[in-house]
């Protein structure tokens, strides 16, 4: 707690706080970059399970760039988040069901794509039902991870650990 | 402003928006309509500027029933913020210009299904989309964008009543 005070009271954590625009830049990327990373995610998920079927399953493997590009602006600007009020997620339990959602559904992206993107056998064929149920798990995953995301900016019980010393 | 916040208590939407989980259940539906929407008109536009090539547009085309569905839950849990506090919401200029985009975006599709639809169809699998559905497939994505960016900065303005323009 006593760190995670002194991370508050460091210039970058002040200035996301409390300058007009500091927190909202990170805030707006967070989102967007939410938009195309899930967006991309649900669009494969989506094929996987049948909808578009005739949509060639090993090309989609070429909006993955732009799903990486937007997962590391999703990192950055999370970290920017997190280090402006860093006790408010982190003693929050649903802080970590959002960061396990998320990397679990990236570790489910990373595997259809060696396991299902590589090969053109895939294309045409309707998948087989366990691939179909690992995509809708992964939609789940990714309802749950934004949820918990909208869900902690209402359940945090501590603000800033700062105000404790 | 009376009569909206009269709807919002007699159908039982406030009570439910305050509720202990009622504000933010409604806005991680918000948020989830908002990936859907993107997942697929979005995915779509991508495509007709040269992301995924070898994707026939024809066949993405399928996907976006589910961006109308993520849009129709976004205008459904919209309204339920709105009517749940009006006044912070027809008074904020960034609502307002919200409503200018939404507005925008939903004449650049009318534009996409009356002139430029057709061409897109007759656009082979490696291809990008003819000149005028790539500039409508911009304009789609930057004024989905703006919608986010102004819905994000709703909660930025505590509007005083004088900003409401028409009132």
């Amino acid at each position: 707690m006593q760190e995670l005070a002194w991370l508050e009271q460091t210039a970058i954590s002040i200035w996301l706080r409390e300058s007009e625009w500091g927190f909202f830049f990170p805030l707006v990327l967070h989102s967007l970059a939410m938009g195309l990373v899930v967006g991309i995610n649900l669009a494969v998920a989506l094929r996987i399970v049948g909808v578009a079927p005739a949509v060639p399953l090993s090309f989609m493997c070429r909006f993955y760039p732009l799903m990486r590009g937007g997962a590391v602006v999703i990192l950055i600007s999370g970290l920017l988040l997190l280090l402006a009020y860093p006790a408010k997620a982190l003693t929050n339990p649903v802080f970590y069901i959002k960061l396990i959602c998320i990397v679990a559904a990236l570790y489910i992206a990373r595997r259809f794509r060696v396991r299902l993107m590589m090969n053109r056998l895939h294309d045409q064929e309707a998948l087989p039902s366990h691939v179909r149920t690992i995509a809708v798990f992964a939609l789940l995953l990714w309802i749950v991870s934004i949820s918990a995301g909208r869900f902690l900016a209402y359940t945090n019980s501590i603000l800033l650990a700062s105000s404790f010393y | 402003m009376e009569a909206i916040l009269n709807f919002a208590n007699t159908s039982g939407i406030y009570a439910f928006m305050n509720s202990a989980w009622g504000w933010p259940t409604v806005e991680s539906l918000h948020f989830i309509g908002l990936c859907l929407l993107i997942g697929t008109v979005g995915v779509f536009d991508l495509r007709m500027l040269g992301v995924g090539r070898g994707i026939p547009m024809v066949a993405l085309h399928r996907l976006v029933p589910w961006g109308v569905l993520g849009f129709a839950l976004n205008v459904t849990t919209g309204l339920m913020f709105f009517v749940s506090a009006p006044d912070q919401y027809a008074f904020n200029p960034a609502f307002q210009t919200k409503m200018v985009f939404m507005a925008l975006a939903g004449m650049n599709m009318l534009l996409f299904y009356g002139w430029a639809q057709g061409r897109v169809k007759r656009a082979g699998a490696d291809e990008r989309a003819p000149a005028r559905a790539m500039t409508i497939a911009i304009v789609s994505l930057s004024c989905w964008s703006l919608v986010v960016v102004c819905g994000r900065l709703i909660t930025y303005f505590r509007p005083p009543y004088h900003w409401c323009v028409w009132c």
